[in-house]
């Protein structure tokens, strides 16, 4: 089912794309809606040059970092929150207050304090990834099933025993859920960010604000198609690691 | 006496945080307009609301939240149910939705304002755009889970293809018809925010970088905790709606 | 059987399932028919299709060969001339009692006064007239079948056709149940084919008992059972009921020395 979504989505979007390109041909199309074929020209051309790299390394660069801070802190933090009733209690009031504060909105302060640099966008990408994996995380572990873990305690285990070779692989859909929607978050506040504190700096995001300033809305269309190229790439692995770890689950998506 | 201590065990987490950043505002570890103490914080709140500076920008960015989310609503949902009906429908569709669901929309934005310019346009689109996934997906899952027996039992009793699509298939999908409405919200208003803090002239997120422009961050954060507010507000209001027409559950 | 028009009446009835490129018969060209007013069941082995038999005159499952015919017409789809009580409760959970009653009738474009008479007579019938404002995940698994009843008798179908209906609920409830079934369905006469692995209480209600086989499902005997009625739990402890009990018991086993692999 899957590989043949992916064979109509390739098909719809050669579709789309030659459409595009004929109507911008036909020069039925304003000029500033380019065309695939131009589009295409400029991302070899930055390619080849090497801005495409420099550019996406860095953006890549802010949204892995924030990503594996978000992980290992949500996921630990969430398991912890889960297991050890004290310390969810602790948690809760904490998520229940920064929870629904837009992150976004932050960013000024955030701004302010840690200037326009990488520290002020890794922080951002942080506080908004951080909660659906930890939310996630806790509700994995609280939602396995009490006969699972039982069995192993009539078996003869430990409390660290269950966590580990219990509760955790139990939890793993549902902390894989969590990962998922904070990677997407990631990327998102990623090219927020850039897009927001305009500078003279490396970024996906910084390329389309100048690509914007100068006009050259192919550029635009580039950084736009490699953004989403990435997103839908590292959604991917992702998925390819999660199908990997839970290879005895049912649900593997 | 037991109760309120127990209250305050629960909460401690929050009063610790809250302690310590007074004590830090206090001390004047960093300089009184860039690490303001919260309760002057609440105080700026108070006065942004009666200096008419918040009823000067929610009415935009409310209008931008509305208008997104409604099209999307009116748009969605009714795509979501047909691509349960149809097969051919949900083959064109569906690879635009569950593959592009990772793919940041925001990356729109400047594109949009191209086109569209920089006012209220380009806003209502991307977050018509936005929502559209959480609402289109949410429907056409729940669609398709309903549960076979009602369907059936609706034929049984003589409904037509009509009377089942309206009075069985609706109502049953309504529960995951408002989970993407939920999922939907929120996103709704980040996403006004956020394309108000860029070039915009009015709404809560340009106010929040008009109040950036001040370099007094107490009023940046009573600007911050309004929009929180705001936003917690849309939810609740989202969550009565959902229990009026939910019932059942 | 007598020369009257059926209730029922299913000729040559046979159904195939594909199963990527193997093939599944899971109905043998069965052939019954159900005189009017009378009640009949259909027991057999545990996945021998009889489920599947009744859904596909139930007019469910399309892709069938042979006929289905209610009074002489001929079916293939869902319809108010055969009410069919589900397994699980299939009451609507955003209507309350009252109007889950009532729903048949109201598609069906009846006006409101004779719609509240019936509702009434039938929600009194099955003794949940005080129910009726509340919502059906407020009740118990044994009020809603209850319920359930009094829906498909409230648009007065043909032929009543019942799928394990009781197969969810505890053993009192059920034996509770069957006496109320019994009792409902001597006021309706209604004709009806019902589907258990219960043999108790396939002999308990029934006028006639139907024992298919294991799959492929095909006929194996049709036993007639004629305690009279009303028929109370005391007629458990007969000598009678105790020997077509075994008889039928005996049939059930006869392939049990051929469970095959997808029996678990």
């Amino acid at each position: 089912m899957d590989k043949r979504l992916h064979k109509i989505a390739l098909i719809e979007v050669v579709a789309v794309a030659a459409v595009w390109q004929i109507l911008a041909a036909l020069q039925w199309l304003p000029e500033y809606l380019s065309s695939p074929l131009v589009i295409g020209r400029e991302l070899l051309a930055m390619a080849a040059s090497g801005d495409l790299f420099a550019n996406a390394a860095a953006s890549l660069y802010r949204s892995v970092t924030g990503f594996l801070l978000v992980a290992v802190s949500g996921i630990v933090l969430g398991i912890a929150a889960g297991y050890f009733k004290p310390v969810g209690t602790f948690f809760t009031p904490i998520v229940d207050v920064l929870n629904p504060v837009p992150k976004i909105a932050l960013l000024p302060i955030l701004m302010v304090w840690f200037g326009i640099s990488d520290t002020t966008r890794v922080l951002l990408i942080f506080l908004t990834a951080f909660f659906p994996c930890f939310i996630a995380t806790q509700d994995g572990v609280h939602g396995v099933r009490q006969v699972y873990v039982w069995a192993a305690q009539n078996m003869g285990a430990g409390r660290m025993q269950i966590l580990r070779k219990v509760v955790l692989p139990a939890a793993l859909p549902k902390i894989f859920d969590g990962l998922r929607v904070s990677l997407g978050l990631t990327f998102v506040m990623m090219f927020s960010a850039e897009m927001i504190g305009s500078s003279n700096g490396l970024g996906l995001g910084f390329l389309i604000l100048t690509a914007d300033m100068a006009g050259r809305t192919d550029l635009m269309f580039v950084s736009i198609f490699i953004i989403a190229l990435l997103g839908f790439l590292f959604d991917r692995i992702l998925l390819a690691v999660r199908a990997r770890l839970l290879w005895w689950s049912e649900n593997r998506g | 006496m037991k109760k309120g201590w127990n209250v305050l065990v629960q909460y401690q987490s929050l009063i610790w945080i809250v302690a310590a950043w007074e004590l830090v505002a206090f001390v004047h570890i960093m300089p009184e307009r860039l690490f303001p103490s919260l309760a002057k914080v609440v105080a700026v709140s108070f006065d942004l609301i009666s200096s008419g500076l918040l009823m000067e920008n929610l009415p935009a960015t409310l209008l931008r939240v509305s208008a997104g989310f409604a099209l999307a609503i009116v748009v969605g949902v009714p795509l979501g149910l047909l691509m349960s009906r149809s097969a051919l429908l949900n083959d064109v569709m569906q690879p635009m939705f569950s593959l592009g669901y990772p793919i940041p929309r925001v990356a729109l934005y400047p594109i949009l304002v191209f086109i569209l310019g920089l006012g209220s346009a380009s806003k209502i689109t991307l977050i018509f755009i936005e929502c559209l996934f959480p609402i289109v997906l949410n429907t056409y899952y729940g669609a398709t889970r309903v549960g076979k027996l009602y369907l059936w039992a609706g034929q049984n009793m003589g409904a037509s293809r009509s009377q089942i699509f309206w009075r069985v298939l609706l109502p049953a999908t309504l529960p995951s018809i408002f989970t993407g409405l939920k999922m939907a919200l929120p996103l709704a208003f980040i996403i006004a925010v956020l394309t108000e803090m860029i070039g915009s002239t009015v709404g809560m997120g340009y106010l929040l970088s008009y109040m950036s422009a001040s370099l007094m961050q107490e009023k940046v954060l009573a600007c911050v905790l309004l929009i929180t507010l705001v936003g917690y507000l849309l939810n609740l209001l989202l969550q009565a709606v959902s229990r009026k027409y939910v019932y059942w559950q | 059987m007598q020369t009257k028009t059926p209730a029922i009446e299913i000729e040559k009835l046979g159904k195939v399932y594909t199963r990527g490129k193997e093939e599944v018969t899971a109905i043998q060209e069965v052939s019954l028919q159900i005189p009017e007013g009378k009640f009949v069941s259909i027991v057999g082995p545990s996945g021998c299709g009889k489920s599947t038999f009744l859904h596909i005159v139930g007019g469910f499952i399309p892709k069938f060969t042979g006929t289905v015919r209610i009074r002489g017409k001929e079916v293939d789809k869902p319809g108010p001339d055969r009410g069919m009580m589900f397994q699980e409760s299939a009451l609507f959970p955003w209507k309350n009692i009252y109007d889950n009653v009532a729903w048949g009738l109201e598609v069906q474009g009846v006006e409101k006064a004779k719609r509240d008479e019936i509702v009434e007579h039938y929600l009194k019938l099955v003794n949940l007239w005080d129910f009726r404002h509340h919502l059906p995940a407020e009740l118990s698994g044994g009020m809603k079948q209850r319920i359930s009843l009094a829906r498909v008798l409230a648009f007065n179908p043909d032929v009543l056709l019942m799928d394990e209906p009781f197969g969810a609920l505890d053993a009192q409830t059920r034996e509770k149940m069957q006496v109320e079934l019994q009792r409902i369905w001597q006021e309706s006469n209604k004709s009806v084919m019902f589907v258990t692995h219960d043999i108790d209480e396939a002999v308990f209600l029934s006028d006639i008992v139907v024992v298919f086989s294991g799959r492929p499902a095909v006929i194996k005997e049709i036993i007639e059972v004629d305690f009279p009625r009303p028929r109370s739990l005391d007629v458990h402890k007969t000598q009678k009921f105790s020997e077509l009990r075994n008889h039928i018991w005996d049939l059930l086993h006869q392939d049990h020395h051929k469970l095959g692999e997808d029996d678990f």
